[in-house]
């Protein structure tokens, strides 16, 4: 971190203001980029900051945020989830195509249990069949997709519980989406798991090395059941929000959500190859490219700019965390690795 | 020599070829008629294109997610150019640079930024795709060029699908690329230990700018023999095909861990998810179906594999 503070008066004053806040050199990306595009949008955009399409922004953050929440404690262990693309479909799906006719709330529950257990098959696959992880999601992707589209036949199927409505429209004091507190209940738990259960350090351990892990004694099965469950079980929660915002459920309903997910964990500062990682980053990155596909439509500019922006965004926050780790090949002093 | 065959790392797919085969031919025989096994070497040629690039990339343990996007990208571009009628001959060639210049785009993004292969090809998956919108707004193009129909569909001599010659030729140069220059040597150093590779004098940046510029063309070779077959393109083309053509060099026993490629195994893995999609069609299994057989087949080989490899520890293979 000191290695940046080499370079100008400038660079040292940010660096003593974000050491203050705490925030890590290599994970200032995201920030900054929030910075910059709330700047830009407060000129270019002023009717983003109405409470109406705030509430859009946030809900659509929210629903992203779940899964990448769940995405990032599992990369943070040195795994990762292809499959949850299927899961927002399958999961959903599932819940409403349940026998009986099912309150709202228990239609949930029923989403978010089916995410454990498809979660749990994954769990499964990699601990018991010994498949590495992105292989193995990679192939419950194509499974669990095509069951979706099975059993629904291709048909969205249409939410008629106003619970469930009313959990992906409603807020709180007409500008927080009732999805937000869920997204703040969620990582609200996943940080107690990371720091106050001894889960957190074996899944820091695992991800950092694992045969270190191993050696040491933890059990790395548990670790990696209990990460896909919880994986698979956010991911069903955010698929019947959701569901409900769209009013129907459509295997299909979140395309890319895997990607888009491993975008917001890695542009949130969480590093890929495991050990460490940020929630709150995700959270900001999940909120960074909501707020900037809102942005792109706001100031009038076609929509398919938006896939544009997302890979640009992507490249930007990794290009300044590794600028604000110092680590920057242009200003490197010696060799890093 | 069967023992060999058995014990080699292409054994998994090789087998469940087979297998399929033999499972689709016992349903319904019409699985064996002409039309319907030219139809399969016709789609197992493109994808293997695609998959020897992309085996070549994940022998240099990195990943390119882009694959689709360059295939989507070059097709949209070739039928464009055909439509301003510009000569097939110079179209192809056109399509193959834009190729070579979206991988090249994609390794320096990783050389110069230093961003993980993962990261650097997931953004210009999107920043293609984005381009692939904004050139066709969203519309198809429509190709009335049959000679670009018969270089995929046509027969050679009236006998060897063009599909099936180019893919030859394409598993020739890779082959040889692979196993007989110094840079395929290098490739495989770099994702066996990069850190022994540098040490060595690999040129690493160079060599990825390389490998990815090569993924890059056949990608969009795949991309432009699509466009041909179906006379026509638009920005679906190639959507989700990078994670099949990682699904196929997976199958076809290349490790994600790097270090070395099968090149190979992904022709035969190519064969066999072409076979499988064609026989669910003739046994009339919905294609809905498809991802099940598939995924499920990645799963069971992959399961095999790690029994064949003597890897199953209790510590996991983690990527």
């Amino acid at each position: 971190m000191s290695s940046a503070a080499e370079h100008s008066g400038v660079a040292e004053m940010l660096t003593r203001f974000r050491t203050q806040i705490r925030i890590r050199g290599d994970r200032s990306g995201v920030w900054v980029l929030n910075a910059i595009i709330l700047v830009f949008l407060a000129f270019w955009a002023p009717n983003f900051f109405n409470a109406g399409n705030i509430h859009a922004v946030l809900n659509d953050a929210s629903i992203l945020g779940i899964g990448a929440t769940g995405m990032t404690i599992l990369i943070m262990a040195g795994a990762f989830d292809l499959s949850v693309t299927a899961i927002m479909g399958l999961a959903p799906i599932v819940a409403l195509m349940f026998p009986g006719n099912l309150s709202g709330p228990l239609i949930v529950l029923v989403s978010v249990a089916t995410g454990a257990i498809l979660g749990l098959v994954n769990g499964l696959i990699i601990t018991r069949g010994h498949v590495a992880p992105f292989v193995a999601t990679l192939g419950t992707l194509f499974a669990f997709g095509s069951l979706g589209a099975a059993i629904s036949d291709g048909n969205a199927i249409y939410v008629q519980s106003p619970f469930i409505l009313e959990l992906a429209g409603g807020t709180v004091w007409g500008l927080i989406p009732y999805s937000f507190v869920v997204l703040l209940v969620v990582c609200g738990l996943c940080w107690l798991i990371l720091r106050r259960l001894h889960m957190g350090r074996w899944i820091r351990a695992a991800g950092s090395n694992i045969r270190a892990a191993h050696v040491s004694g933890i059990d790395l099965q548990w670790v990696y059941l209990f990460l896909f469950v919880v994986s698979g079980a956010l991911t069903g929660l955010a698929g019947i929000i959701l569901t409900g915002y769209l009013s129907s459920a459509v295997a299909t309903q979140a395309p890319n959500y895997n990607l888009n997910a491993i975008a917001a964990v890695v542009v949130g500062g969480t590093s890929l190859r495991g050990g460490e990682g940020t929630l709150l980053g995700t959270v900001l990155a999940a909120w960074l490219f909501s707020m900037v596909n809102n942005g792109l439509i706001l100031v009038g500019v076609n929509s398919y700019w938006q896939y544009l922006a997302t890979g640009v965004i992507l490249v930007l926050a990794l290009a300044l965390g590794m600028i604000g780790s110092g680590n920057y090949v242009w200003a490197r002093k010696e060799v890093k690795d | 020599m069967l023992k060999r065959v058995l014990s080699s790392e292409s054994s998994a797919s090789i087998i469940a070829l087979i297998g399929v085969v033999v499972i689709f031919t016992l349903i319904n025989d019409r699985f064996l008629t002409r039309l319907n096994i030219e139809g399969i070497i016709v789609s197992a040629s493109i994808s293997a294109i695609a998959g020897l690039g992309m085996t070549l990339i994940i022998a240099m343990r990195a990943l390119d997610l882009s694959v689709g996007s360059i295939m989507g990208f070059s097709a949209i571009s070739g039928a464009i150019l055909l439509s301003y009628g510009v000569p097939l001959p110079l179209v192809i060639v056109a399509g193959l640079i834009v190729g070579g210049a979206l991988g090249f785009l994609n390794s320096q993004l990783i050389n110069l930024l230093r961003l993980p292969s993962f990261v650097a090809t997931l953004a210009t998956l999107s920043m293609i795709l984005g381009g692939e919108l904004l050139i066709t707004e969203g519309a198809t193009v429509t190709i009335r060029n049959g000679m670009s129909s018969r270089l995929v569909i046509g027969k050679l001599f009236g006998i060897f699908p063009w599909a099936a010659v180019i893919a030859a030729i394409v598993f020739a140069c890779v082959w040889t690329i692979f196993h007989w220059t110094p840079f395929g040597r290098h490739v495989a150093a770099i994702g066996g230990d990069t850190r022994a590779a540098v040490g060595a004098g690999v040129n690493v940046k160079a060599v990825t700018v390389g490998v990815f510029s090569l993924a890059g063309v056949l990608a969009a070779l795949a991309g432009l023999m699509v466009a041909g077959m179906l006379q026509n393109a638009d920005s679906t083309v190639g959507v989700g095909a990078e994670l099949t053509a990682i699904a196929v060099v997976v199958v076809g026993g290349t490790s994600l861990m790097g270090g070395r490629g099968n090149l190979v195994g992904t022709v035969c893995a190519a064969f066999l998810l072409a076979s499988v999609k064609a026989g669910l069609n003739i046994a009339n299994v919905s294609s809905k179906y498809e991802g099940l057989v598939f995924g499920g087949i990645l799963i069971i080989a992959l399961m095999a594999d790690g029994l064949r490899r003597g890897t199953r520890r209790k510590g996991m293979l983690v990527v």
